[in-house]
């Protein structure tokens, strides 16, 4: 309970024997104390990444977490020597602030498998369909040499789309009997997706929507002027049996074979952006702790609205009185 | 910002052959009502199963509904598992149809915690919160 951060990041890049607890805590930390993530990406700055980082997104039902168990087993079945992390989000009550998570219970054949590591993770209020800290779940589990990573997102509607800043593709699971064309034409969900997959494809309707699909990538491309070669692909699955499986894997793998320096850039650039958004908390912090302790706060503001003083002119005054007051840390 | 209380996280499951749910159904709910993140697993776990699981998402517990009379082993079984993988801090408690001359034997060998049919919700929610106080509390 008492390791500090770092030890336990320490222990999760080691090859120690309690490594998979250490990254079980470490996650348990970042979910309690989303803001320490910058501080985890420089302890893990050195340690290994996932290969690929999955995003499985889409509507409350379609097989989201069926869909991830049938992945899972295609892949072990291809590596069986390597590792994969799953983190499955389910939401948070917002009156109780406690959850039920149970995206597991679809993968319980995994749970005994060593190679494959599953963490459950509530939204805690956070709206787009993952929760605090994400990416530094992310590292923690490539940090214990998962070669994959899958990030399956709570069960969203049209604009909960946070996973395509965590995720290098991104998979918009859908299912027949969710609404006709004009749902597709919808912007949100269907724009974030690298491919798409119809799921539960054994039911009536999963031909049509299909087809529906189809068209709108087609006129999207036509619209963007993008080639059609480029348009996402749509898949048709049947999870609980393992059907199409074989197809989607093969396609990820393309993908990840195609476009993995475009990902290491990306994932530099949102490493970049955590900081930086850190450092922006941290300076807005500091700022106002020695303003608020100065009690001058009030005084200014009224200056200002009573036309004394321009914003511009207080704000220079304060940083100036701040820069002399802060204390050196 | 630094004394937020660490989110407990605990397992409800049922090991073994028996797939009575309902109980364990109700723990979860009561459970989640109180303000706790629950991994629900699903009936028909093994010891195996469920010590991985309850390691890899850090619960601070682990809670059985066992209603087939296989109590005595699943318990003994989840605590040497834990033990040996070094999770031997994991809380044990449990709940179904379990003689009064064997909840002794199970608080021997380390279940903190049995809850009886009858038992209320309140009494469950303040039991576990009094463990888990008493176990943060320790270094």
């Amino acid at each position: 309970m008492t390791d500090s951060l770092k030890q336990l990041a320490v222990a999760v890049a080691s090859n120690s024997a309690d490594k998979t607890r250490a990254a079980a805590k470490l996650i348990s930390r970042i979910a309690d104390r989303p803001e320490t993530v910058p501080q985890l990406l420089a302890y893990l700055h050195d340690a290994p990444q996932p290969r690929l980082t999955l995003g499985i997104t889409g509507a409350p039902g379609v097989g989201k977490s069926t869909l991830t168990d049938a992945i899972i087993t295609e892949f072990r079945r291809r590596y069986p020597d390597r590792l994969l992390g799953i983190i499955a989000v389910d939401p948070s009550s917002p009156t109780t602030g406690g959850a039920i998570l149970g995206d597991r219970i679809r993968m319980m054949r995994h749970a005994s498998d060593p190679n494959v590591f599953i963490r459950s993770l509530a939204s805690r209020g956070r709206l787009g369909g993952l929760t605090g800290g994400i990416m530094g779940t992310i590292r923690v589990l490539g940090a214990l040499r998962s070669d994959i990573v899958i990030v399956e997102t709570v069960g969203v509607g049209q604009t909960e789309v946070d996973v395509q800043n965590i995720a290098d593709l991104v998979a918009v699971v859908l299912a027949p009997g969710f609404g006709d064309d004009i749902q597709l034409l919808k912007a949100g969900l269907l724009e974030i997706g690298d491919l798409f997959i119809i799921n539960k494809a054994d039911r009536p309707g999963a031909q049509e929507l299909q087809a529906a699909l189809e068209s709108t990538m087609t006129l999207n491309a036509e619209i963007n002027g993008t080639k059609r070669d480029d348009k996402p692909t749509v898949f048709l699955t049947t999870a609980t049996d393992g059907v199409g499986l074989v197809d989607v894997v093969d396609a990820l793998e393309r993908q990840a074979e195609v476009r993995r320096n475009q990902w290491h850039q990306r994932r530099s650039e949102r490493s970049m952006d955590a900081i930086r958004r850190a450092l922006i908390d941290s300076a807005q912090r500091r700022f106002m702790g020695a303003l608020e302790t100065n009690g001058t706060i009030t005084e200014h503001l009224h200056r200002v609205l009573r036309g004394e003083r321009s914003i511009d002119a207080v704000v220079q005054e304060l940083l100036n009185h701040v820069a002399s007051s802060l204390p050196k840390t | 910002m630094s004394d937020r209380p660490p989110q407990i996280r605990v397992l409800i499951g049922k090991a073994g052959l028996d797939g009575h749910d309902r109980g364990a159904k109700y723990i979860a709910h009561i459970l989640r009502d109180a303000g706790f993140e629950v991994i629900y697993t699903g009936i028909r776990r093994s010891p195996e199963e469920i010590v991985t699981t309850a390691i890899q998402e850090d619960v601070r517990g682990i809670g059985l509904s066992i209603l087939s009379g296989a109590h005595l082993f699943l318990f003994q079984r989840i605590r040497e598992l834990l033990e040996q993988q070094g999770a031997g801090d994991i809380l044990l408690f449990g709940g179904g149809t379990i003689p009064s001359a064997d909840i002794a034997k199970l608080k021997d060998f380390g279940v903190s915690a049995i809850f009886t049919p009858g038992t209320s919700a309140e009494t469950i929610v303040q039991t576990l919160r009094g463990f888990f106080d008493q176990t943060s509390k320790a270094p």
